[in-house]
């Protein structure tokens, strides 16, 4: 992963907004009521949860990126299996960098070269996945098990059809010209499916909800702008070395989306990282038509890591203790209340 | 008639193993010879780049080394460093090469572990101290850590790569080293020569 990209992912994906300060929700929001804290066991050695995902709210698999591990961990937060290729692939470069579960509760690890390996539902570990497959930074699968990922490379981002192996199949989807580099430097946006195989898309410059049927043709676009969002006007360089002093001057004050997440079968969730100096994460919900369902708007100062039948889960840093000594994050399970 | 035709049959069959078995041989000799040429390219381009990085590293050779003051990671103070003893410093970045930073923070470790005489300090390029405390985290070590913005790092920093590995000595800078990805035998050895060099008491003149 090029470093530029690793320093923008922070900036975007880091929860520490303040400097030094702890990141967590001390106090109910009106939005949100705490169903439990997933707390990570003290025998594991967890630098941060870097992405997560959750399978039928009964397993999580947790990516640590600092320390290049994956978790597959219950719903108490109870180890299951620390997945690891080496069981039947010694020698694999192991960086992890995000994780998936398909709807088998298979899981999909996204790699930094090489870029994919596949795990079964309890940790099992079956191989890389095909030698053509590439790191997409976001991954949905269909109910035929095939994997449809959202690539945001250079010079041409897409949404690809690949078989459960991860060999192409087809390429489509809507990108915007005029920010192919945003979309590049970025690891925003993304896609999910519903349970009819209909693909829901978002990208990084715009509030707007791409959708399209089983066959992969754009049917609908679905429109609505919060009130805080505030688009993207121009495209950052291509040149390496201009990026970071365009990345503060265009991005200062504007709204990115970041992602969506299907909160339960038939709502979605939008997220959008707000840039401005009172910085938060907006979400917005919807059904699967398109229709706003929450009646105001919701803003958090951390970001959603997973959504499920109707849970949002968060990642909670509590601060060090005074010899410096950084205690696991854990993971907090929220009801989201928006009607 | 029988028998000329069986010496012909039994002769050919032995023939064709023969030219097989010679076939299977050469195909196999062609496929070796293709990876030797593969791997002799990859280990010239290891080369190449070994050499780059010891001819970037001859740079900053010579030059001050100011004390500083950075927030140390643990108190979250600010705190003065001064770098007249022999001093190891080990300059990194969010945007530096991961696993090389956790590689290099362990062999720092491991020298900070082994070697009294060593003043190992490490600097972050972050307004994060979270960054810094989860990689202290994971790589367990011991010696100080600090963090500082990026305006501080240009007072010494000598190149845009990260991690970077610094030996002071009274204020000057005595040796560098720019680690390369994924050649952990090319740090080792630098580590080893600054053991080398320690144990040799050159610096405590």
């Amino acid at each position: 992963m090029e470093k530029l990209t690793i320093l923008i992912l922070f900036i975007l994906g880091s929860t520490n907004f303040v400097t030094g300060q702890p990141i967590s929700i001390e106090n109910e929001h009106k939005n949100l009521r705490l169903l439990k804290e997933i707390k990570l066991s003290d025998e594991l050695i967890i630098g941060d949860i870097t992405k997560m995902d959750s399978y039928k709210n009964e397993k999580f698999v947790i990516v640590d990126a600092v320390g290049k591990q994956v978790y597959l961990i219950d719903s108490l937060g109870q180890l299951i299996k620390t997945l690891n290729p080496e069981e039947c692939h010694p020698g694999f470069h192991w960086y992890p960098l995000s994780a998936f579960f398909n709807q088998e509760g298979n899981i999909y690890i996204i790699n930094s070269a090489p870029w994919g390996f596949k795990f079964g539902s309890n940790g099992e570990c079956f191989g890389p996945l095909d030698n053509s497959f590439l790191a997409a930074i976001s991954f949905t699968f269909n109910s035929s098990n095939q994997i449809i990922g959202y690539y945001n490379t250079l010079p041409s981002p897409t949404l690809r059809l690949m078989t459960p192996e991860g060999k192409k199949i087809k390429d489509f989807g809507f990108f915007p010209k005029e920010f192919l580099n945003v979309i590049h430097r970025f690891e925003c946006g993304g896609i999910i499916t519903d349970k009819k195989d209909n693909v829901y898309q978002v990208n990084i410059n715009s509030p707007d909800i791409f959708k399209y049927d089983k066959e992969y043709k754009l049917v609908a676009t679905y429109k609505h702008k919060p009130s805080y969002y505030k688009n993207i006007e121009t495209d950052i360089s291509s040149s390496p070395g201009e990026v970071m002093r365009d990345v503060n001057r265009i991005l200062k004050d504007k709204t990115l989306t970041q992602d969506i997440i299907l909160l339960d079968k038939d709502k979605i969730l939008v997220q959008f990282a707000q840039m401005s100096s009172e910085r938060f994460y907006g979400i917005e919900i919807f059904d699967l038509n398109g229709n706003r369902l929450n009646k105001e708007e919701i803003k958090f100062r951390l970001p959603v890591l997973a959504a499920e039948n109707g849970s949002v889960f968060f990642r909670q840093q509590k601060p060090p203790t005074a010899e410096g000594e950084l205690p696991n994050p854990s993971i907090l399970e929220y009801k989201l209340i928006f009607k | 008639m029988f028998n000329k035709n069986h010496k012909f049959f039994k002769f050919g069959f032995w023939a064709l193993i023969i030219i097989v078995v010679t076939l299977i041989n050469l195909f196999l000799n062609f496929e070796k010879s293709k990876n030797n040429s593969v791997n002799h390219i990859k280990n010239l381009d290891l080369k190449s780049i070994r050499l780059q990085t010891l001819m970037d590293s001859k740079i900053p050779l010579g030059k001050n080394f100011p004390n500083f003051s950075a927030y140390n990671i643990v108190s979250d103070k600010k705190e003065f460093k001064k770098f007249d003893e022999l001093s190891l410093v080990l300059l990194l970045a969010d945007y530096g090469c991961n696993r090389c930073q956790n590689r290099e923070l362990k062999n720092c470790q491991k020298l900070f572990e082994s070697n009294d005489e060593l003043n190992v300090v490490c600097v972050m390029n972050t307004i994060d101290r979270y960054s810094a405390l989860r990689l202290r985290k994971v790589t367990q070590v011991k010696f100080p850590m600090f963090v500082q913005d990026s305006s501080f790092f240009r007072n010494f920093s000598y190149s845009r790569n990260y991690p970077q590995l610094l030996l002071i000595h009274h204020n000057k800078i005595n040796d560098t080293f720019l680690p390369i990805p994924e050649d952990d035998d090319f740090s080792e050895w630098f580590f080893e020569y600054v053991s080398v060099k320690i144990k040799d008491s050159l610096y405590f003149n």
